[in-house]
């Protein structure tokens, strides 16, 4: 299970972080390190693999937001602000 | 003192909660070195004690807890009160509204005098992954004090407050404990109310009492517990009351010693020195009987695969947008970026990194599904081995307190501080850990692992094996 740095920036476009050209080896190395030791949970199993539902997910696709994309989006604007009802309160 | 004889004394009117309150925020002021403490509420905390003495003076019942001063760890929200999770992320924000199982302890009197310093958003084990700066460990300064809830056992430890509220999610409040020699209970998973703390690794967290004495731990628990409309997880039975004996008899009982945390691993004086408690029990009437308990081995993994995963989306909603300061940015992304970057601590960008890669497509069915299913097992397994032992018995963690720095460019020999308190996180069993001498000149844990809703059968058996 290697980690190499592109994975590493695809899981931090994913987690919304940013990580630096400089330090993004040595986080994939530490990753790695990391990861090898929890793949030791694969010698272990609770339920054999045919008793376990199958996984159904969207596939993980980093994607970029803008404010023009949210706006939009929106039902309603007022200028460059999104109108949004009350909520508390409303009757 | 103990928190049972403070309040005792107060609703008598044998002493006044305003002077033990100024007492309370004096030793904390005194022991700024510790670096226990995020915020003292020092104005407040003397309103209320000035309110309580008002009532004692007018013959109304305080509560149980009248004038005790307590601390919070600073990821359990006070109403009006900064929130942090000593965390930059969370910079000056305020709770709206406060947890219910610190309304509960305010209700019975309990008067908060400040926020615990702790690693940030509960993700470390030795308090050095604050924003606010390593808390140090009253035994020996030298050494840290464990976390995550590390202020909370410093503050209990340095005799600041009798009580201190923590949060376990894999040890935060036993390990810690262990370290600074003070009591550390984590109720079973649901006993609590998680409403008004902040999620970590949201299927694990437990808020839970660290306290100079076993009774004032089950007290407090007690006060804590019950069903909660605002956390759908708690559950309704009742918690049984504490024996009234001082050292009662184990007559009948059967303790586990799981052979898993006795071998490898572990300090040889930190075994001798729980094992010098065993024979304590074994002494009051107990029989102890090794229990092999393989899945054990696979807790460290397991608890970080999935804690990671929970983190990583627990955290998403720390963003700029709805709590806390936000750093400026030409766009939107940019501004999320920008904060969240800025903003985490290493430790915690690392386990969301982790816990992102564990949900990956291609990925989870190898690592997050899997350590659910072997989560799944181990319950089943302890389950199964605690109906024939009351508790099973092994060392909170494999060493004493650890000297500053010495773990913190090793993430997985820090991760190993877990090993045996991982375990009843996983599978929600309550766990206790209780000092029972010292290696070292630095003192060593005990901990039981009991039944499931058997908080009162840990805390019986821990009375005999305490050390005081």
């Amino acid at each position: 299970m290697a980690v190499d740095a592109k994975t590493v920036r695809e899981m931090a476009d994913l987690a919304r972080l940013t990580v630096s050209d400089e330090g993004i080896d040595d986080l994939a190395t530490e990753m790695n390190t990391i990861l090898d030791f929890m793949g030791a949970i694969a010698s272990w199993d609770g339920v054999q693999d045919n008793q376990r539902p199958p996984a159904v997910r969207r596939k993980d696709v980093p994607h970029e937001t803008s404010n023009a994309a949210l706006m939009e989006g929106t039902s309603s604007l007022e200028g460059r602000s999104v109108s949004v009802p009350p909520v508390k309160d409303a009757s | 003192m103990d928190a049972l004889i403070v309040a005792g004394a107060v609703r008598l009117g044998h002493r006044k909660a305003t002077d033990v309150i100024a007492g309370a925020l004096q030793r904390a002021e005194n022991s700024n070195s510790l670096c226990a403490f995020t915020h003292l509420q020092a104005e407040e905390a003397m309103a209320r004690a000035m309110a309580i003495d008002s009532d004692v003076a007018a013959g109304k019942n305080p509560g149980r807890l009248a004038g005790v001063p307590i601390a919070v760890k600073d990821n359990i929200a006070q109403q009006g009160q900064p929130l942090g999770c000593a965390s930059h992320m969370l910079d000056g924000y305020l709770a709206p509204k406060t947890a219910t199982a610190l309304a509960r302890l305010e209700a019975q009197g309990a008067i908060v005098i400040g926020r615990t310093n702790m690693d940030e958003f509960g993700m470390g084990s030795s308090g050095e992954n604050s924003a606010m700066g390593p808390t140090k460990n009253p035994r020996d300064l030298g050494c840290v004090p464990g976390g995550s809830s590390s202020g909370s056992a410093a503050a209990v430890a340095a005799g600041i407050v009798p009580i201190a509220l923590g949060s376990d999610t894999g040890g935060s409040v036993r390990q810690p404990a262990s370290f600074c020699g003070v009591v550390g209970l984590k109720p079973t998973y649901g006993r609590i109310s998680r409403s008004g703390l902040v999620a970590f690794g949201s299927s694990l967290d437990q808020i839970g009492p660290i306290t100079r004495s076993i009774r004032d731990a089950a007290v407090v628990t007690h006060i804590m517990a019950g069903q909660d409309p605002l956390d759908s997880n708690t559950i309704d039975a009742p918690m049984q009351p504490l024996s009234d004996e001082r050292i009662p008899s184990l007559e009948g009982q059967t303790i586990g010693l799981p052979v898993q945390c006795w071998k490898k691993g572990a300090d040889s004086g930190v075994l001798e020195t729980v094992q010098s408690a065993i024979a304590r029990l074994e002494e009051r009437g107990a029989t102890v009987k090794e229990v092999n308990i393989p899945i054990l081995e696979a807790a460290i993994p397991c608890y970080y695969l999935l804690t990671s995963a929970e983190a990583a989306s627990n955290l998403a909603r720390f963003d700029g947008v709805r709590y806390g300061p936000r750093d400026d940015a030409d766009n939107l992304l940019d501004m999320y970026l920008k904060t969240r970057s800025q903003r985490f601590g290493p430790e915690v960008q690392r386990r969301i990194l982790l816990g992102t890669f564990a949900l990956a497509e291609g990925y989870s069915e190898d690592l997050y599904v899997r350590a659910n299913a072997v989560r799944g097992l181990m319950r089943q397994q302890i389950d199964s081995v605690l109906q024939n032992f009351n508790a099973l018995a092994m060392p909170t963690t494999p060493t004493t307190a650890f000297p500053l720095g010495e773990k913190t460019n090793n993430p997985i020999e820090m991760y190993l501080s877990d090993i045996y308190t991982t375990p009843p996180s996983l599978t929600g069993h309550p766990a206790l850990s209780i000092p029972v001498g010292e290696h070292g000149g630095l003192p060593v844990g005990m901990q039981l692992v009991g039944r499931h809703e058997d908080e009162s059968g840990i805390l019986k058996i821990g009375m005999v094996a305490h050390a005081r």
